[in-house]
């Protein structure tokens, strides 16, 4: 049951392509797969952190002001990523700082714990909190890979800054000049990004038509 | 009990789960977190000054250095989308600037942002009028003025802050 939520979590119910949640940092941050890694590596630990804890405290949490508990319990969640990521990764941080602080407003992680997390247990809400993460880190990691190359002519410059000095041999030049500019400005992030989703449902759909059908009920009511 | 009661006791009980994690979080992560601030604060001063600055640097109300040659000053202006925070080094009639933080429309205001851009780099030690005549960029006018806001904000605490210190009388001594 567990491996379905997690499945389900990654690819038929992706918060970035079949859901179209938390497109603000996914297009703000994915000018380069160092900054796309570091916001989907403090994403994950925030959703997975809030899902559980969501959870854990399901029957405490008075049905009448479960929203503002969920809101208090991410933002917890993502004050300890901000002092964690300011104490540990200062230069990774100083690049991404804004959209750190705004992942305590992103719908993809209150919609996960207001339709899956205070409703289930820890076991299943730790999965889906893990596919959830996953499928955003996916969908982030390769819209920042495409707008590097096109955008810098590299590929994962500046690893260093998020896995220290050993990763800058991970940096990879492949043009010279950037062949499309406007990759790393918001109008190619928006083009960039609409490609790859309608790229993933198109085979999606050619795989298993009943599969990609996302979830309308765990979708609608969502901003 | 009362459900008043139950729900009052029930967002106690979350708060005070996260009030701890939250105060022991910053308990382990303060002492990096202030070294990394001050490293960083250090840096920005040396490539200002363009050679190590003293690291005991006495600052009074946002001035640094008030009576000497050169001073830096630290301050924030409102920009398009919130404060933005600066340090300024004036030396003479000179003044350059860098930005410490800000919360403008990344794209259009990048320019502001020292590593992004060599916009502000290239101003370095403009004089304080050509500061005030500062051109704009499209799509980034308001932003414009807070840098020009800035330099005349950083001339302005240093020169209140050189009367409180009395330094001319320190000057003429």
């Amino acid at each position: 049951m567990s491996s379905n939520d997690f499945s389900r979590a990654v690819i038929e119910n992706n918060p970035a392509w079949a859901q179209l949640l938390g497109l603000c940092p996914l297009l703000a941050v994915s000018n380069s797969v160092a900054n796309a890694t570091g916001l989907a590596l403090a994403s994950a630990f925030v959703v997975i952190g809030s899902n559980t804890s969501i959870s854990l405290l399901r029957r405490i949490i008075p049905d009448i002001a479960r929203l503002p508990c969920f809101v208090l319990i991410i933002a917890t969640f993502t004050t300890l990523t901000v002092m964690l990521l300011e104490a540990h990764a200062f230069d990774l941080y100083s690049g991404i700082a804004l959209f750190v602080q705004i992942i305590v407003t992103n719908c993809m992680i209150l919609g996960r714990a207001e339709v899956f997390a205070s409703r289930q247990p820890v076991g299943r809400a730790i999965m889906d909190a893990v596919g959830t993460a996953v499928g955003f880190a996916i969908a982030l990691i390769a819209l920042g890979a495409v707008r590097e190359v096109l955008g810098q002519g590299t590929l994962m410059a500046d690893m260093d800054l998020l896995f220290g000095p050993a990763a800058a041999a991970l940096h990879i030049d492949l043009f010279n000049s950037p062949p499309l500019a406007l990759a790393l400005l918001p109008p190619g992030a928006f083009i960039i990004a609409g490609l790859l989703f309608a790229c993933v449902q198109w085979l999606s759909q050619r795989q298993t038509p009943s599969a990609a059908e996302p979830d309308r009920q765990l979708t609608t009511g969502n901003p | 009990m009362p459900r008043a009661l139950t729900t009052a006791t029930a967002l106690l009980v979350i708060g005070a789960l996260c009030g701890l994690a939250l105060t022991q979080t910053h308990q382990l992560t303060r002492a990096p977190i202030e070294e990394n601030r001050t490293r960083q604060a250090q840096a920005l001063l040396s490539e200002l000054r363009g050679r190590p600055v003293p690291t005991d640097l006495h600052w009074q109300n946002g001035v640094a250095n008030a009576c000497g040659d050169w001073q830096f000053v630290r301050s924030a202006t409102m920009g398009y989308a919130g404060p933005i925070e600066f340090i300024a080094l004036l030396e003479n009639d000179t003044a350059s600037l860098r930005v410490t933080r800000h919360q403008e429309t990344p794209g259009i205001a990048d320019f502001i942002d020292h590593d992004k851009d060599l916009y502000l780099p290239n101003l370095d030690t403009s004089t304080l009028v050509n500061w005030a005549k500062l051109d704009n960029i499209s799509g980034a006018t308001i932003t414009h003025k807070a840098l020009r806001a800035m330099a005349s904000k950083a001339q302005q605490l240093f020169i209140d802050q050189r009367e409180r210190n009395n330094c001319e009388a320190l000057d003429v001594q």
